[in-house]
C-alpha cells in the first residue's frame, strides 16, 4: 500500500499547531504526536522539519510505522534560528518519487488577524511571502485542497468530518481530544474581535425587512 | 438529464448576499442577478426563490425550463428577534428540499462559515441576540453532507479560491466582478491589534508550553 503524506501548511500564525495537533490525532497518522502533550512546539522540532530544509534526503525518514504521515510546516519557518522559505514543492516532488501518494492543505486564517499577529510576533507581516509562494503549490501537478481556521472553530466536528472525507485522509474527529486545548467559547480569534456599535448598512438591512407597504412600493 | 440546484445556506451575517453574488455571476446560472446591480437588497423581496421558501409546496408551478442551473441562498434564521415588523422565522431546509426534488432536480448543499466572534457580534447588534441555535436547528437536518465555504479564505484566495471548489453549477470564478465584488473586507472593521500575548514568547524564544497560557 502506498503511504499518504499530507502536508499542512499556512502562514505564519495561521494555526498550523492546531491543525498539526487535529490531524495527527488519529492512531492510523504519524507526525508531530509530541503535540498532543504539548501546547506549543517551537516548529523545527517538528517531525519533517530537516526535510523542509534538505528535501533530497527524505529517504532517510522511515516511513514503516504508519500508513498516512502528517507533515507540517509554515511559510515562511524558522529553522535552527534561520528564517527561510520551506522547500514544500521539492519535498513533495521527492515523497511522490519515492512512491508515496502527496496531498497539501493550506491553512487559511483572517487575513487582518494573521498580519496583526505576525507584525506583534515576528515584528514584520510575512503574509505576502507565504501568499506567493502558495501560488508555486496551487499551480503544481500536487493534489490541493484549502483549510479554513473560522470553520474549525464554528463547526468543530463537522468540519474535521468533511475536511476527512475531502482529503481522504483519516481523522480522528469523533475523540474528545480534539476540543482539549480549546475553550468552547474562546477561540484563538476572539482576543483580536471587537464590537462595532454601528455600520452603514444596518440602517438599510432594518428598513429592508419592514414590509413593502411600509417602504413605499 | 436532472436540472441542478445549488442550495446555500449559513447564519444570519455570514456572507449569505456576498456568496449569492458570486455564485449568481456566470450567465447559465440563474440566480440572484438583481443582486449584481445593487449592494444590498432584502432577501424575502428579491432573491428569486424567497417565496418558495416561505411555501415550498408552490415550487411544482415553477418554471423549471428557465435554466438547467439553478442557485439560491437562505440565512437561518429571517427577521429580528422580537420584532414586530420582521418577525423571526425559520424557513424549513429539508421541505424546501423535499419539493425540489419532487421536481426532478438534483440538490446540493453550501454551508457558509464566517468567525464565530463577528458573527455573534454582527446578530446581536442587527438581530439583537445570537440567532446561532436557530442556525443550527436547521443544519442539523441536513440530508447529505455540504461542502463548508469560507468567507475568509474567499477575501485572501478570491479567484483561486473559487476556482478550487466543485459543485453541480459553474462558478464565474474568472469573471472581473469578482475582485469588486471582494474590494472591502467588512471583516476588518471588527479587527483590533493585540499588544501582547503569552504565547508569544514561544515563538521569540523557542520555549514549549504545556498548556495554554
Amino acid at each position: 500500500m502506498k503511504k499518504k503524506i499530507l502536508i499542512i501548511t499556512g502562514p505564519q500564525g495561521s494555526g498550523n499547531h492546531v491543525f498539526s495537533r487535529l490531524f495527527s490525532l488519529h492512531e492510523k497518522v504519524g507526525g508531530w504526536k509530541e503535540l498532543q502533550n504539548e501546547y506549543w512546539i517551537p516548529s523545527d522540532l517538528e517531525t519533517f522539519a530537516k526535510y523542509w530544509v534538505e528535501p533530497e534526503k527524505l529517504s532517510e525518514f522511515d516511513f514503516s510505522s504508519h500508513n498516512y504521515w502528517l507533515a507540517n510546516v509554515s511559510v515562511p519557518f524558522v529553522y535552527d534560528g534561520v528564517k527561510q522559505v520551506p522547500k514544500i514543492l521539492e519535498f513533495a516532488d521527492e515523497a511522490k518519487r519515492l512512491g508515496h501518494e502527496v496531498i497539501i492543505g493550506i491553512i487559511v486564517r483572517d487575513q487582518n488577524i494573521n498580519k496583526l499577529q505576525q507584525q506583534r510576533v515576528r515584528k514584520e507581516v510575512t503574509l505576502n511571502t507565504a501568499t506567493i509562494y502558495f501560488k508555486q503549490l496551487i499551480d503544481s501537478k500536487h493534489k490541493l485542497h484549502f483549510i479554513d481556521h473560522e470553520a474549525f472553530f464554528l463547526y468543530k466536528r463537522d468540519y474535521l468530518k468533511y475536511l476527512s472525507k475531502l482529503l481522504k485522509f483519516p481523522i480522528d474527529y469523533k475523540n474528545d481530544l480534539i476540543l482539549r486545548f480549546i475553550k468552547t467559547n474562546e477561540d484563538a480569534n476572539s482576543k483580536y474581535v471587537k464590537y462595532v456599535e454601528e455600520h452603514w448598512l444596518d440602517q438599510h438591512v432594518w428598513n429592508g425587512i419592514k414590509p413593502k407597504k411600509d417602504r413605499g412600493l | 438529464m436532472k436540472s441542478q440546484m445549488l442550495i446555500l445556506f449559513g447564519p444570519q451575517g455570514a456572507g449569505n448576499h456576498l456568496w449569492s453574488k458570486i455564485f449568481s455571476l456566470h450567465k447559465d446560472v440563474y440566480g440572484w442577478k438583481s443582486l449584481l446591480e445593487n449592494y444590498w437588497e432584502p432577501h424575502r423581496f428579491k432573491e428569486p426563490f424567497a417565496k418558495y421558501w416561505r411555501d415550498p409546496k408552490q415550487l411544482q408551478d415553477f418554471n423549471w425550463d428557465l435554466s438547467f442551473y439553478y442557485f439560491t441562498s437562505i440565512s437561518f434564521p429571517l427577521g429580528i428577534v422580537g420584532s414586530d415588523v420582521n418577525p423571526i422565522y425559520n424557513p424549513n431546509l429539508l421541505n424546501f428540499v423535499n419539493e425540489v426534488q419532487k421536481c426532478n432536480v438534483n440538490v446540493e448543499f453550501a454551508v457558509i462559515g464566517r468567525d464565530q466572534n463577528i458573527l455573534n457580534y454582527q446578530q446581536t447588534r442587527i438581530r439583537t441576540q445570537s440567532t446561532m441555535p436557530l442556525f443550527y436547528e436547521q443544519y442539523n437536518t441536513l440530508p447529505k453532507t455540504p461542502t463548508f465555504l469560507s468567507y475568509e479564505l474567499l477575501y485572501l484566495y478570491k479567484s483561486e479560491y473559487l476556482k478550487s471548489l466543485k459543485f453541480n453549477i459553474p462558478i464565474a470564478y474568472d469573471d472581473n466582478r469578482v475582485n469588486e465584488i471582494l474590494s472591502d473586507d467588512p471583516n476588518k472593521k471588527y479587527i483590533h491589534n493585540v499588544e501582547r500575548y503569552d504565547l508569544d514568547e514561544g515563538n521569540k524564544t523557542g520555549k514549549i508550553f504545556n498548556s495554554k497560557p
